[in-house]
């Protein structure tokens, strides 16, 4: 360790390979700009006469900048620096406008290391350290060589454990007090799961191939909005193009939508299949000393840990797909304030039911999961939301339809007939229980969510009534976590009170901490 | 470890009851501070209104005009018949081991926060507030904003000393 910490004394910098990064973010950033003209340039085809002389310019103007760029990330790789200062990592960075940061070990959380495909090519790292504050207190070290890397987060962490035993010695073991120590050496890890190739490609085809599909086609028309815009198009003229394209009659509008939806959701499920292998190649799921890492991606390997005592809430869910297949995605939700939430929960795609077990016993130890006694919820929820969802929008919307649909606009008539088994389903399947330790929630209309809480985690407990809920002493609980809220709707206030005050007695007797 | 919820180590209904805490209610000029506000929000309100109805009266829709101000009127009044009718609702306990705060006329909510989650509490004062000697306590947990709770309406000194005694009950259950 001496020699580590001789090492990281002087100031370094990072791998040469740094510039290509410095470049890639220019290019990147430069190519988001570029490509609204280079969908001008292919749709026009021929380049219009205007661009001559004009079109040279731009030429020299690009290249001119481009080499400007290039110096810029030569000068800015050569004043980068980065080491360690008594209790303190610094980075020392700016050539003209100079910038120095420092993290003292103490307040890091996470140091993650990264590996996208052109990190894999220049065989670097990139050094991710995460703080308890919000994203804009990160630090980024784009590459180092794998070994300064994993030197470095070895290092860093030992020193962080070093600070936060010293305090708390008095402390029994320290098993659970020194829990922030996130990124532990890869020798201790035990690998859980893996998903090979075949395994994503289960995953990915059992994905909601229907939300994909409107993303696809949000997005589709937002692009050809912008289109219409640049090359002067009428509405709907790409419809004519389209039915072109199929070599159909011009006024086979309805041939079109039926060629054209089943296309759709070919397409969005390809894109799903894509996504899933782009995201979990090669994923690994490992038991840490103190939690859980995963590492996974194709282009960039991303590594996230969580350990167990910043675990608050736990969530496996099934779609009908992946009910045929017998997969849940599981997820753990960690602490986090709001900013970094979406960072801050970690998956386990394609999980069996076998699985999620081993996963709950290792998170919860001693913890019996057998013995739930399922509530249900009030039927009034349904009359609610009935009312609310399902009659009142109806004359709304006949008004705003009637203008332009004419009768058509009754179809909305059936709206209330569509929604009734829908919400009556939510109901009649919703089942929540609470054992000595934990909440538990399953619920969905199609697919099926399960939720898990323990109770000493919670943060505040808030019951909610609104004046329909008190004429039938109905009430919503609503426990708040550090990873967000669970609410519990339309149950009787008197359970809702009695969950209420036992809840608070764990949170207020349970020793350990929440977090 | 037992974890069936039938057989508890514990006696669910002789827990202590968050219903049957000692509320108070806020101190009486709270209500002025509040009435007060809501006017001086109201009549910013009513600048886009009047400027509405100049145009429908120039424009020979007098009636327009005098709909658009008595929708108006008739909202002010209802915020302001909430407010009177609302400030009994809201109330505070401090119990030993937790904070609870309910309010609401229609809405109804009650939250309670164990000191041992709570991150830091402050003490602010507005404008209006000063005026009447008044502060709000507020308490932040790590649970987000709808976790978090906010008690107005206490006397400056009050509003002190729970922040103190919040703060001191957090530290000493935090090293406990």
């Amino acid at each position: 360790m001496n020699q580590l910490s001789q090492a990281f004394q002087t100031p370094s910098r990072q791998s040469s390979a740094a510039i290509f990064f410095i470049l890639w973010k220019f290019l990147r950033s430069a190519g988001r700009y570029l490509v609204p003209i280079l969908i001008l340039y292919i749709f026009r085809g021929t380049p219009s006469e205007d661009s001559g002389e004009g079109g040279r310019f731009y030429l020299y103007l690009f290249f001119g900048l481009g080499v400007i760029q290039v110096i810029a990330s030569l000068i800015s790789y050569w004043n980068y620096f980065f080491f360690v200062q008594g209790e303190e990592l610094v980075i020392k960075k700016g050539f003209l406008n100079k910038t120095r940061l420092s993290i003292p070990f103490d307040r890091i959380q996470t140091v993650n290391l990264n590996q996208s495909l052109l990190h894999q090519f220049l065989n670097v790292f990139s050094v991710e350290i995460d703080t308890a504050g919000s994203a804009a207190s990160e630090l980024n070290l784009s590459a180092l060589s794998k070994d300064k890397a994993e030197a470095l987060r070895d290092y860093v962490l030992a020193q962080k454990a070093l600070l936060i035993a010293q305090p708390e010695t008095e402390a029994e073991g320290g098993e659970g007090q020194a829990d922030e120590l996130v990124s532990e050496p890869a020798t201790e890890n035990r690998l859980m799961f893996q998903r090979k190739l075949q395994d994503l490609i289960k995953v990915g085809a059992t994905q909601n191939h229907l939300q994909t599909a409107g993303l696809i086609l949000g997005f589709g028309l937002g692009l050809l909005n912008y289109v219409d815009d640049i090359l002067g198009w009428e509405e709907g003229d790409w419809i004519e193009m389209g039915i072109d394209l199929l070599g159909l009659q011009s006024d086979q509008y309805f041939l079109f939508w039926i060629i054209a939806i089943p296309l759709l959701l070919v397409v969005a499920f390809l894109l799903s299949l894509v996504r899933a292998v782009i995201r979990y190649y090669n994923l690994s799921f490992f038991q840490t000393k103190r939690g859980f890492k995963v590492v996974a991606g194709l282009f960039e390997r991303r590594e996230q840990s969580a350990v167990h005592s910043k675990i608050q809430r736990v969530r496996w869910t099934q779609n009908p797909l992946q009910k045929m297949l017998g997969y849940f995605t599981l997820r753990l939700f960690q602490a986090s304030s709001a900013v970094v939430n979406r960072k801050q929960a970690i998956t386990l795609p394609g999980a069996q039911e076998a699985d999620i077990d081993q996963v709950l016993s290792l998170q919860f130890p001693g913890d019996d999961f057998d013995h739930f006694e399922p509530r249900t919820i009030s039927r009034s929820l349904v009359h609610r939301n009935m009312l609310f969802f399902g009659l009142i929008p109806v004359p709304i919307l006949l008004g705003a339809f009637f203008s332009w649909a004419g009768w058509w606009s009754l179809a909305w008539l059936a709206w209330p007939l569509l929604l009734f088994p829908l919400v009556s389903r939510y109901q009649h399947r919703y089942r929540w229980s609470i054992t000595e330790e934990m909440l538990k929630v399953k619920s969905g209309v199609i697919g099926t969510r399960f939720q898990i809480l323990p109770l000493y985690k919670i943060q505040s407990v808030s019951i909610e009534q609104s004046p329909y809920q008190r004429r039938r002493d109905l009430g919503d609980l609503i426990l708040h976590t550090a990873s967000g809220d669970l609410e519990i709707s339309y149950i009787s206030l008197a359970e809702a009170r009695e969950v209420q005050n036992y809840v608070l007695y764990k949170a207020e007797s349970d020793p350990r901490p929440w977090m | 470890m037992s974890s069936v919820f039938t057989n508890p180590t514990v006696d669910v209904q002789a827990l202590p009851q968050v219903e049957e805490a000692e509320f108070q209610g806020l101190d009486e000029k709270y209500l002025n501070v509040s009435l007060i506000g809501s006017i001086i929000g109201n009549a910013l309100f009513l600048i886009p209104v009047s400027v509405g109805i100049y145009f429908a009266t120039a424009n020979g829709m007098l009636w327009l005009g005098l709909l658009g101000l008595s929708l108006w009127a008739l909202y002010f009044a209802f915020r302001l018949f909430l407010l009177v009718k609302g400030f009994r609702k809201k109330a505070y306990a401090v119990r030993e081991r937790d904070l609870i705060y309910k309010k609401g006329l229609i809405w109804q909510r009650t939250t309670t926060v164990p000191f041992t989650r709570i991150q830091h509490a402050s003490v602010s004062e507005g404008p209006i507030e000063k005026l009447f000697g008044l502060a709000t306590v507020k308490v932040f947990t790590a649970g987000g904003d709808s976790s978090d709770l906010s008690i107005p309406g206490l006397p400056h000194e009050a509003a002190h000393r729970m922040k103190d005694f919040v703060m001191e009950k957090a530290g000493r259950h935090e090293s406990a």
